[in-house]
């Protein structure tokens, strides 16, 4: 393509927004700065569908009608203030197309400049690492390069604007310190990357079409935040239609050793609701209440007594009832009976403080279940990607209602929310300390310090000076292709890292990774290695790894689990 | 004018120059807002930018520690940008940016836009 029209640069706009509707809620997930709220994504979302829509039934074969009038939708729409510059980008972009009907390479580069110069105008003090510096470097790199070539297609310059473009991105965080800090790109800045990109693949006739996996990958990453694994509140599945039997019951959660399953309430939880209907499940610590309509309730109680033991059970047939009674009557009973059985467990606990109560942050069903095995009495979900809030803990610190509480954050970046919690609650009678643990690893160790023989202070010293007993490692997957540290990084091979030291190596087998990690970690002094690997590692090769390392070092404690947590392949403690 | 707060170590003392002299920094890395304004310009028939020195006197800060703290920001936004957004970008970030400084709550951030500049 030579040159493009008002129909084509309509087709453009329209991929670069669709492109953006599909990958807001990664965009959002990047957001920190000024406020963390995570709205970049869905605010430059708005914005761009607000343009889309303007343009959608436009069939001018004007550019300049076309750009005019996304930059119109875009200015009314624009919500936060990527939205803002963003609209100002196009605003500037369409200015530049002004008197022209259709363009080519060279004109687009001046009108992408013509944006940035727009954009920069509106603010007297522009702060560098943002959007800005995304469409600036960018913009200025395309006109050079179209300047030095005689001719140069509309693909080829679009091409070459998104790689720009990701340069910049990728640079953003050397820019902004507090991205560094976050360890994480501009959230604006890939909100525009992510529409040149769609732009891009338009222009490659790969027109990009609204997926709806955008809403379900929103309501994923919810969910994963949301998600409180220890004390859930009720939940109430939509669905209160349906007879058979109403069964009721509270179990007593038990231990391995008397051959209990450990209780996933999300598992729990999903096999009743395809068995039955309207659950509600309801857990206090190591007591489950249970009311759920179901035709089967022998295949329940059978699977429930897997994980514990009963203290009550009523199941009563309501099919019966229902034809006895007057359904109204017999419904707002039972929604009555739901909302007496959520309050009981829920509301009123007005129970005396506990002496000591554990918080511990972590990802992955089976660090979860690790965490609770030694003793945690509550998990915050999070991990490198996806930090709770100090309201998180707050919460977290109310629920555990003791009188001691003790935050592991297991990551430096939390360690500071965790620590803010501490403070807001200074004031109630709940003293709340954090163990500032930088991994999983070390967290697990300073966890097993515990003994509520000894006073607060104590322990808390303890399970500090645990801390430096630990040294950590993590086996993860580079995003990109980068040296650092004079190791060559390669997109997608496994690098082994060493807390505090730094990339050991990086190679294409994680296995081989995990061997180079454990030879640089272990010495002399070492007596325990813990390795949990991650939820891309399956059992058997777990257990392949423990053989492996048991070869490799005769003489160390070696303890492989699975810990079933995102991102990084295996998780190292060396003691 | 001033903000007390007491730590364990004693007293802290805080000007209101030094809440304006943040907050303007804060509000004037906004997107959108081009300039400072003096917020007494119609009575002293000022129309310009503030220079760095005198954010002073485009903001105001009042208050007590019963009520909390409110704080006043006057400025110009350009020409062709969503006013709405930049305004609310602006008090969200000047509260940001002062609560996380000066660790006091900021309840009230007004923000008065003065005039639009069209800078060409």
């Amino acid at each position: 393509m030579k040159t493009i029209d008002g129909q084509i640069l309509k087709q453009l706009f329209l991929s670069g927004a669709n492109n953006l509707y599909n990958h807001y809620p990664e965009i959002d997930q990047l957001n920190v700065f000024p406020v963390p709220d995570g709205d970049t994504g869905m605010n430059m979302n708005l914005t761009l569908t607000s343009g889309a829509k303007e343009i959608q039934n436009k069939n001018d074969e004007n550019i300049f009608e076309i750009a005019k009038c996304f930059s119109k939708g875009l200015l009314m729409g624009a919500r936060g203030n990527s939205g803002v510059i963003t609209s100002q980008i196009f605003r500037g972009f369409s200015q530049a197309l002004e008197g022209k009907g259709e363009i080519g390479a060279k004109e687009l580069a001046s009108a992408f400049v013509k944006g940035k110069d727009v954009a920069y105008k509106a603010v007297m003090r522009p702060v560098e690492g943002t959007i800005l510096t995304v469409i600036r470097e960018s913009s200025l790199a395309l006109e050079n390069e179209v300047k030095g070539k005689k001719e140069m297609s509309i693909e080829d310059a679009l091409d070459f604007l998104l790689a720009e473009a990701k340069k910049s991105l990728a640079h953003t965080p050397e820019l902004l310190p507090i991205l560094k800090e976050v360890g994480v790109v501009d959230s604006g800045g890939a909100g525009l990357c992510v529409v040149i990109e769609g732009m891009d693949k338009a222009a490659h006739e790969q027109f990009v079409e609204r997926s709806d996996a955008g809403d379900a990958a929103k309501e994923l990453s919810a969910s994963s935040v949301l998600a409180a694994p220890a004390y859930a509140g009720a939940k109430i599945s939509e669905d209160e239609e349906g007879y058979g039997y109403c069964t009721q019951f509270i179990l007593r959660l038990g231990k391995q050793e008397d051959g209990k399953k450990p209780f996933i309430e999300k598992k729990f939880q999903n096999f009743l609701a395809t068995h039955g209907k309207s659950l509600v499940l309801v857990r206090d610590e190591d007591i489950v209440k249970v009311h759920v309509h179901t035709l089967y309730p022998g295949s329940m109680l059978n699977y429930a007594q897997n994980y514990g033991e009963f203290l009550t059970i009523t199941i009563e047939n309501m099919s019966e009832e229902h034809e006895n009674i007057s359904h109204g009557d017999n419904a707002t009973d039972m929604a009555s009976n739901i909302e007496r059985s959520k309050k009981d467990l829920i509301e009123p606990k007005e129970e005396p403080l506990k002496d000591y109560g554990l918080i511990a942050v972590s990802s992955g069903p089976g660090l979860d279940e690790m965490f609770k095995e030694l003793g945690a009495d509550y998990i915050v979900s999070g991990g490198q990607t996806m930090n709770p809030s100090s309201g998180d803990f707050i919460d977290a610190i109310n629920k555990v209602h003791a009188k001691n509480v003790f935050i592991f954050p297991n990551n430096s970046n939390i360690v500071m929310a965790a620590s803010q919690a501490c403070d807001v609650v200074a004031d109630s009678p709940t003293l709340a300390r954090v163990v500032p643990s930088k991994t999983i690893p070390q967290g697990m160790v300073s966890l097993m310090q515990f003994n509520p023989e000894l006073s607060p202070e104590e322990i808390f010293s303890a399970m500090k000076g645990a801390l430096k007993t630990v040294r950590s490692g993590s086996v993860t997957y580079a995003i990109k292709d980068t040296d650092i540290e004079g190791v060559h990084i390669t997109k997608g091979y496994y690098m082994a890292m060493k807390d505090g030291h730094g990339i050991v190596s990086c190679v294409q087998d994680k296995f081989k990774a995990l061997r180079d990690l454990a030879k640089a970690s272990v010495d002399e002094n070492t007596s325990i290695l813990t390795i949990f690997y991650g939820e891309d590692v399956s059992e058997e090769e777990g257990k392949k790894v423990g053989e492996d390392l048991a070869k490799l070092f005769p003489d160390i404690d070696l303890d492989v689990r699975s810990g079933g947590q995102p991102i990084y392949s295996f998780l190292l403690g060396v003691e | 004018m001033a903000v007390d707060k007491i730590s364990p170590y004693g007293g802290i003392n805080i000007t209101l120059e030094a809440i304006a002299s943040v907050a303007g920094e804060a509000a004037s890395e906004c997107y959108g807002v081009v300039g400072l304004a003096s917020k007494n310009s119609l009575r002293e028939n000022i129309n310009e930018l503030l220079k760095k020195g005198d954010y002073v006197k485009g903001i105001y800060c009042r208050g007590d520690k019963k009520k909390g703290y409110e704080v006043g920001v006057y400025l110009y936004v350009a020409y062709g940008v969503k006013i709405t957004e930049v305004v609310s970008e602006v008090q969200k970030k000047v509260r940001y940016v002062l609560e996380k400084t000066f660790s006091i709550p900021f309840p009230k951030v007004d923000v008065y836009v003065q005039d639009i500049k069209e800078i060409e």
